[in-house]
């Protein structure tokens, strides 16, 4: 079983998310436990995709989109602290991007390509959702927050910050496969998405530790 | 054609580099407008403690004042009224057409009126305090209230009187009245221990009663607990600290802290 260096920080962040899971749930981040679980799965299926029979690992990365989308949108959603009218319309607009995910999975680029168009939609969405977040946490709050000691802060900082290179890189996947984009011979994705997803799953880490320490003060 | 990749994956990476820069400068907008807040939020709390500050001194000025009046009224009227009344008691005595005993009687009355009087007069009278030492007021106070026979107030003091500022002697003895008047109308106590230590530093000055104590957090989120807050605002006005502590049927500990300048 092949194991790639970024996916350490992912299971350490699984690992911290169940001994931090009581300062999860007072936290309402809870749902980070079945999300870091979907992620290690896949990421584990999907770098040992042969060993299971397949020609390629996209089905998994596609199935890992629609799997774990409503969970981050569920996050996404209990960070913004939603008041009853603005949930319905919040649940209306992810449900409606699952069902284009789900639309485009079975109708559009197929489960056998890489769902380019459902990730870029998604990511955009949590692009927004994460800039609300943090807008709503600095300008709602009366008083000054301490950010480094506010795991919502840390959570929606990387998700924003992750959404943006994702959303190029991936977004632009089958045009870097198709013209061998590529630095120092890897692909452009593989050059800078490892490092990317060790720095996120870190950060997760930290926030993580942090609902667990709020939760003891 | 190696070229022309190099352009594109030159071109991705800028894109990804300004939407970081994008993203980061709206991190730090956040810390900016954080921050402003809360000096912003700082700055409000410290007018507002400036602000009950002020006001707290200009009600104490109005107090002060009124005791004056009050001082001044008791000693020019009501003071000179009484002693006219005793003179004229003391014709009469001469002229013995009354009971004499009963004269006697009503003379001793209005001379323990009149020192009671002038007694309240002196412990009213801002600049009386000011010009005696703290050690003196509160010593007169006692005596005051011991002359009445319900309550035995005993005091120990350690160390010698420093000099203390008259804004805070003014204060400090204020405090000593509050303190003294709460155990008179709510302790219900029989023995009054007042300590007063001066050290280098500063002052403490402790007040123990027998009484019957409360609950000092109920009290002072309650309407009644305002002569509480005084105690503890007055203490605070002049840098001091005032701390009270009580459990009911346990008495009461009133210890004022303050520092002499």
């Amino acid at each position: 079983m092949h194991i790639a260096w970024y996916e350490f920080f992912q299971i350490i962040c699984l690992c911290v998310a169940i001994y931090c899971w009581r300062g999860l749930k007072a936290c309402s981040l809870l749902a980070f436990i079945p999300l870091m679980l979907v992620v290690n799965i896949t990421e584990l299926t999907a770098k040992n995709f042969r060993a299971f029979g397949l020609t390629s690992n996209y089905l998994m990365y596609n199935l890992y989109l629609l799997i774990s989308t409503p969970f981050l949108f569920y996050l996404a959603g209990k960070m913004l602290f939603l008041t009853k009218r603005e949930a319905i319309v919040y649940y209306i607009v992810c449900l409606l991007c699952l069902f284009l995910a789900f639309v485009n999975f079975g109708f559009i680029q197929g489960s056998q390509v890489f769902n380019s168009y459902s990730l870029g939609l998604i990511e955009c969405m949590m692009i927004v959702f994460s800039g609300l977040c943090l807008v709503r946490l600095t300008v709602l709050d009366q008083e000054e927050l301490n950010f480094m000691k506010e795991p919502y802060f840390w959570i929606n900082s990387l998700n924003l910050l992750f959404g943006l290179i994702t959303l190029v890189v991936l977004g632009l996947h089958s045009y870097i496969l198709i013209n061998h984009i590529e630095i120092a011979h890897r692909a452009l994705y593989d050059a800078i998405l490892p490092a990317v997803n060790a720095i996120v799953y870190a950060g997760y880490s930290y926030a993580f530790i942090l609902c667990r320490t709020q939760r003891i003060r | 054609m190696q070229d022309a990749k190099d352009q594109v994956v030159f071109t991705i990476i800028a894109v990804i580099i300004i939407l970081l820069f994008l993203g980061v400068l709206f991190l730090v907008m956040l810390f900016y407008y954080n921050s402003k807040k809360g000096q912003m939020s700082k700055e409000k709390q410290l007018m507002r403690a400036t602000f009950d500050k002020q006001l707290l001194q200009s009600k104490l000025e109005i107090q002060e004042q009124t005791f004056d009046m009050i001082s001044q009224e008791i000693h020019d009227n009501v003071g000179q009224i009484l002693s006219l009344a005793k003179v004229q008691l003391g014709i009469m005595e001469q002229k013995q057409s009354v009971d004499g005993e009963l004269l006697g009687n009503v003379k001793e009355s209005i001379s323990l009126a009149m020192t009671e009087l002038r007694d309240i007069a002196k412990s009213l009278n801002s600049e009386r305090i000011q010009h005696l030492s703290l050690q003196d007021s509160i010593g007169q106070e006692i005596r005051r209230i011991n002359r009445s026979g319900f309550i035995k107030v005993s005091s120990d003091v350690q160390g010698t009187e420093k000099n203390i500022p008259d804004q805070h002697k003014l204060i400090a003895f204020r405090i000593v009245q509050e303190g003294f008047q709460n155990i008179i109308k709510h302790a219900g106590a029989s023995d009054v221990k007042v300590a007063i230590r001066y050290l280098e530093d500063g002052m403490f000055i402790t007040i123990f009663d027998n009484g019957v104590g409360f609950d000092t957090e109920t009290a002072l989120n309650k309407r009644e607990g305002l002569g509480i807050q005084n105690i503890l605002r007055r203490a605070m006005l002049v840098g001091g600290k005032a701390e009270i502590m009580s459990k009911p049927g346990e008495g009461t500990t009133l210890q004022i802290k303050m520092a002499y300048v």
